[in-house]
């Protein structure tokens, strides 16, 4: 059936008159709506990683034993395992600091990749009792205490709810899975500390871990009161009980090294997005100055048979619009891919908290990145278009 | 003896003019008072006076360069004169600004051009539809009515680039018909077409004109310009002599 003769008859005909310029334009606007949604969707996600790190690592300080501070930054930003033990009396002596208000003991254990372990993980045994960090996110996936002998596992964790994993030889139900954080614990096991003892006792034996030699932790994650320079506390421990193996950190010190470096990446990948999408812009404009330079003739025909200003105006912006909207749709199919694809993989060769986006905010950032394109197109073409309103139509007749 | 001849020849111009201007006012569709344009150093045209009744079919001929295609761009609105006034229907079109010049193109005069200009990724019928969108409403039955008197009802959904010069050319007297102009303003119409399409366009308008309408034609085509109730010459930009073919042909 033909189609009716409208702004859109007049647009859509010139597009597929000349199939290789507007496969071109597509294309350039495809390239660039992938690349929008693309480096959005990976800003956004670092961006998600970093503020899931750091409401998980909401502790103001952390103790650890002298050395073993690069450690725990590997277990919590990576999930690399490791053991190591803090003497279990550092807790009686931080109640003599001031200006704490929350100290809450963990115990690490690595397990390994020999049949004795389902797998080699990290184990966090926690103490709900005191725990201000992990609990509360703990709680969002299991409505009840957890109890002895079960486990949450990360969401890099093979095993659902109900199945049974073996870490020296013991075994433990899994209780739930946790949403992906983008970091460390995406690869760890989460179980109360006398669980997490038991599973440290049973790794000693085997000869897997050094000996606890009577110590039933690994690192004290402390909350100060409000006012109190964390810093500084960080230092007065360190000061104090460097004597016993203990080194205290800054804790934000750990969010803020991965948050520089994260901001610094986000701004590469800002800089090049405005770059591109400046060329980008630039080239859409000379194509459409072509595109309407190589119309005049026939849009002064239509202005000669009386066509008003506006309805030609509309004819190039119809025509900017449908090209920007075909390869925007094409370029969201293709930032999706890469971004589904590609950006998990760069984030963990960067080693860097990663957390996707959810199907909500993929919408959202689809429509926005439609949006944008669908603005940035016609207006790229608007500098052509308005040259071609100034010019006086009926000389293309004349000539 | 040439320059007895000439004056003799203005003399019967102007006194077929002054025939014309008696004529009642009603009667008059355009009427040029005084025109020139000049291109910077060139005057295209000179104090032209000149008046069209309704449904009267006149001719503009002259060699190159003799302003003939000037008059025919100042009359469809395409061009302004440097001097003078443009009265079409009454309204001195002159002072109009490009808005309401669009206006009165699409309202009131019907455009042939030598070169077509049809678009190209349009179909016959869809090419004489554009006139009708921008004038109106597109209604396909009409610009198939509109073919069909041009006898081209069959190539209706042909491209331009399927169509021969002549059927093309037919197409554009269709486009310039659709909309009931009160002035159909051809420019060398028969310009580009071989003898066996020249004469089919020469009929068709003919036929237009016996239907009523009022047209101008611009040609350096004798035979084209002999067609004319009245022929206009033009010299340099200046009206040589009009030649009342209508009173020849009845006498």
């Amino acid at each position: 059936m033909q189609e009716g003769l409208s702004t859109r008859r007049l647009a859509k005909g010139n597009i597929s008159r000349k199939p290789l310029r507007s496969f071109g334009l597509i294309f350039l606007v495809a390239c660039l709506s992938a690349l929008l949604f693309f480096g959005t969707h990976l800003n956004q996600s670092l961006a998600r990683g970093l503020n899931s790190l750091s409401e998980r690592l909401g502790a103001d300080v952390m103790v650890v034993p002298a050395g073993y501070k690069a450690n725990l930054e590997s277990i919590l930003l990576k999930g690399e395992p490791s053991t190591f033990y803090l003497p279990a009396e550092i807790m009686e002596e931080l109640a003599d600091f001031p200006g704490i208000q929350a100290a809450s003991p963990q115990l690490y254990v690595a397990t390994l990749s020999a049949s004795c372990c389902s797998y080699p993980v990290q184990i966090i045994g926690i103490d709900p009792a005191s725990d201000f960090l992990i609990e509360p996110w703990l709680a969002d996936s299991l409505k009840h205490e957890l109890p002895d002998g079960e486990a949450m596992v990360g969401g890099n964790i093979i095993g659902e709810a109900g199945d049974e994993v073996h870490f020296f030889d013991q075994s433990l139900r899994i209780a739930g899975r946790l949403e992906k954080t983008g970091m460390g614990f995406d690869s760890t096991v989460f179980v109360t500390m006398d669980t997490a003892l038991k599973l440290a006792r049973a790794s000693e034996r085997m000869g897997a871990n050094p000996a606890a030699a009577g110590a039933q932790i690994s690192c004290v994650m402390i909350k100060v009161k409000p006012g109190i320079d964390s810093a500084k506390l960080a230092s007065l421990i360190t000061e104090k009980l460097s004597d016993q193996g203990v080194f205290a950190m800054f804790g934000k010190r750990i969010i803020n090294s991965v948050g520089a470096n994260l901001a610094l990446l986000s701004r590469y990948i800002n800089v090049t997005m405005l770059a591109l999408w400046l060329v980008s812009f630039l080239v859409l404009a000379l194509a459409f100055s072509t595109m309407i330079n190589e119309r005049k003739r026939e849009m002064a025909v239509l202005r000669v048979l009386g066509a008003e200003q506006r309805k030609i105006r509309n004819i190039f912006l119809y025509e900017s619009t449908s090209l920007c909207l075909y390869g925007g749709l094409i370029g969201l199919l293709l930032g999706l891919v890469l971004s589904l694809a590609v950006a998990p993989q760069l984030s963990k060769s960067l080693s860097i908290p990663f957390r996707s986006l959810g199907l909500v905010e993929n919408l959202a950032l689809a429509g926005l990145t439609i949006l944008l394109v669908l603005v940035i197109g016609p207006l790229a073409a608007i500098p052509a278009i308005r040259r071609f309103s100034r010019e006086d139509p009926c000389r293309y007749i004349r000539d | 003896m040439s320059e007895l001849k000439q004056e003799q020849n203005l003399k019967q111009a102007l006194a077929t003019e002054t025939k014309a201007q008696e004529a009642s006012s009603s009667d008059i569709l355009l009427e040029l008072k005084g025109v020139s344009k000049i291109y910077e150093t060139v005057n295209a045209l000179q104090d032209i006076n000149l008046t069209v009744r309704k449904n009267e079919w006149i001719s503009v001929m002259g060699s190159s360069g003799s302003g003939k295609t000037t008059l025919m761009n100042i009359v469809g609105c395409m061009d302004k004169p440097s001097t003078g006034a443009v009265l079409l229907d009454g309204q001195d079109i002159t002072k109009e600004s490009q808005k309401s010049l669009t206006t009165i193109r699409r309202e009131k005069i019907g455009l042939i051009f030598q070169q077509f200009h049809l678009i190209q990724f349009l179909t016959a019928v869809e090419n004489v539809m554009v006139a009708q969108y921008y004038h109106s409403m597109p209604d396909e039955e009409e610009a198939m009515a509109a073919l069909e008197k041009v006898g081209l009802k069959d190539r209706a959904k042909h491209l331009p680039s399927q169509l021969s010069g002549g059927e093309q050319q037919r197409v554009c007297i269709a486009r310039a018909l659709i909309n009931n102009p009160e002035l159909i303003l051809a420019d060398e119409p028969t310009g580009n077409l071989d003898e066996e399409n020249e004469q089919m366009v020469i009929g068709i308008l003919r036929r237009l004109h016996d239907e009523g309408a009022t047209i101008m034609v611009v040609t350096h085509d004798p035979e084209v310009g002999d067609e004319a109730d009245r022929k206009v010459v033009l010299d340099y930009g200046r009206i040589k002599e009009i030649v009342d073919l209508k009173a020849l042909k009845q006498n």
